[in-house]
């Protein structure tokens, strides 16, 4: 491992583009749990390559919590033998099934829907600052612009006229702006909305039918990972969000700093433009 | 701290999580999660003042129900009873599936298991013990590392189940 220059104690792997170091996966598995250095989360923050692979990475992180949730699920729960219970005090076999239905139904309820650790919070609010540092008006208008032409490469058409979505809502997700992540998956041929509210929460809508996605929501933005081919993914930003991340099929990421109140629809083939 | 009371309160607080992080890590065998929880209290009831002196209980607990597992494993009995017995550890079907969902479902939750079950056994309790919330500091005192290398053992042991559980099938569809 050799470091960024200038990167302080960053734990980075060599090889990438133009011969520059990223992080490794051990320093983005501290990233993403609110661990890691100031140089790591800056370099998290700026380098492309190693922010796509962070959304991988969460992706796996994800799945596997989902994996293992869905094994708990219909097991049954711990039967205490009276005697054990009895020497610690605690309510004996008559009362014991409804105490640990209790504590067990808080704790799966905590996992389900865990908000990951604190840990988010602190890489967000650590991005959120960079994010602000980061976005001096004409760095971001040049980045608006070519976040425009970029977008417009991808869809052939104008950021400026999104086509109406008319799939009935079949969910819908809110969530507040500082510090929350969430992952939901998008079918084959299902919409994805991101609809602006109020400055302190994004809200994501999902309708339709289509391939397998997952949509995280973040303080930084938005990010799908997925393919999303043959589905129409519309993006309104809400005014709290900088950025909007797609990434479809494991091919080149497409990133996007929206403007604010802008409005983006792409329509893309499965695996079509890379 | 390690009155009946206490601990008793402590119980009624960590038991849950604890268990299934156990079961979790047995590969679904609740009679050793089990046990292990109940090791892990008489130790914390055993310890009487001592336990003062721990700095974080919760994550002494974890550390001696781990332990008792560790300990359990490596006789040749445990290993033969888990043998036989993670054949018929998955939860049976729930009435209300349908018998083709009941089938699938079994068969993804013993994929879960193997799955893990082939991890080496730090890799397993690291990812499970993130997986309770644990910060990598934690982490790395359960398995004896350093907190530096957490981050790595996790990537790691994601790596290897990658391909069994299927965990990049969101972006690779």
């Amino acid at each position: 491992m050799s470091p960024v220059a200038g990167a302080g104690d960053l734990s980075a792997r060599g090889g990438g583009p133009g011969g520059a170091d990223h992080l490794d996966d051990g320093a983005l598995v501290r990233v993403l749990d609110g661990e890691a250095s100031k140089a790591e989360l800056e370099h998290a923050r700026s380098c492309v390559p190693c922010r796509a692979r962070l959304g991988r990475l969460e992706v796996r992180l994800h799945a596997f919590g989902r994996a293992v949730a869905e094994a708990d699920a219909g097991g049954a729960e711990p039967s205490y033998d009276a005697a054990f219970l009895d020497a610690i005090g605690a309510p004996g076999p008559t009362d014991q099934p409804a105490m640990v239905s209790a504590a067990a139904k808080e704790s799966r309820s905590t996992t389900a829907r865990r908000p990951r650790r604190t840990v988010s919070l602190r890489w967000a609010a650590a991005l959120a600052i960079l994010t602000v540092a980061a976005s001096a008006p004409p760095v971001r208008a040049f980045v608006a612009r070519a976040a425009t032409a970029m977008w417009s490469m991808v869809t052939g058409g104008s950021v400026e006229s999104p086509e109406p979505v008319a799939e009935p809502i079949v969910s819908t997700v809110e969530t507040a702006v500082v510090g929350s992540l969430l992952t939901v998956v998008v079918p084959q041929g299902m919409t994805v909305r991101l609809v602006p509210t109020e400055a302190s929460a994004a809200a994501a809508r999902l309708s339709g039918g289509g391939p397998q996605a997952d949509l995280l929501v973040r303080t930084d933005g938005f990010q799908v990972t997925g393919a999303i081919g043959g589905a129409t993914l519309e993006v309104s930003v809400p005014p709290a969000i900088e950025r909007v991340r797609v990434e479809a099929a494991g091919r080149m990421p497409v990133v996007v700093d929206a403007p604010r109140d802008s409005a983006l629809t792409v329509e893309r083939e499965n695996g079509g433009t890379g | 701290m390690s009155t009946g009371q206490d601990v008793a309160a402590l119980f009624h607080e960590h038991n849950a999580a604890l268990h299934r992080y156990l079961l979790r890590l047995t590969g679904g065998d609740d009679a050793r999660a089990t046990d292990a929880v109940q090791h892990a209290f008489l130790r914390l009831l055993e310890a009487g003042d001592d336990v003062r002196n721990v700095r974080n209980v919760r994550a002494w607990l974890y550390r001696v129900g781990t332990n008792a597992i560790h300990e359990w494993t490596n006789t040749a009995q445990r290993r033969e009873d888990l043998m036989s017995e993670h054949a018929h550890n998955a939860p049976g079907p729930k009435a209300a599936d349908a018998p083709d969902e009941s089938l699938e479902r079994a068969e993804r939750i013993r994929a879960v298991r193997a799955a893990l079950d082939e991890l080496p056994e730090r890799d397993r309790i690291v990812l499970l013990m993130r997986e309770e919330g644990f910060k990598h500091r934690e982490i790395a005192e359960a398995v004896g590392t350093t907190t530096g290398s957490v981050g790595t053992l996790i990537a790691r042991a994601l790596d290897r189940l990658a391909g069994a559980l299927d965990l990049d099938r969101a972006e690779a569809s």
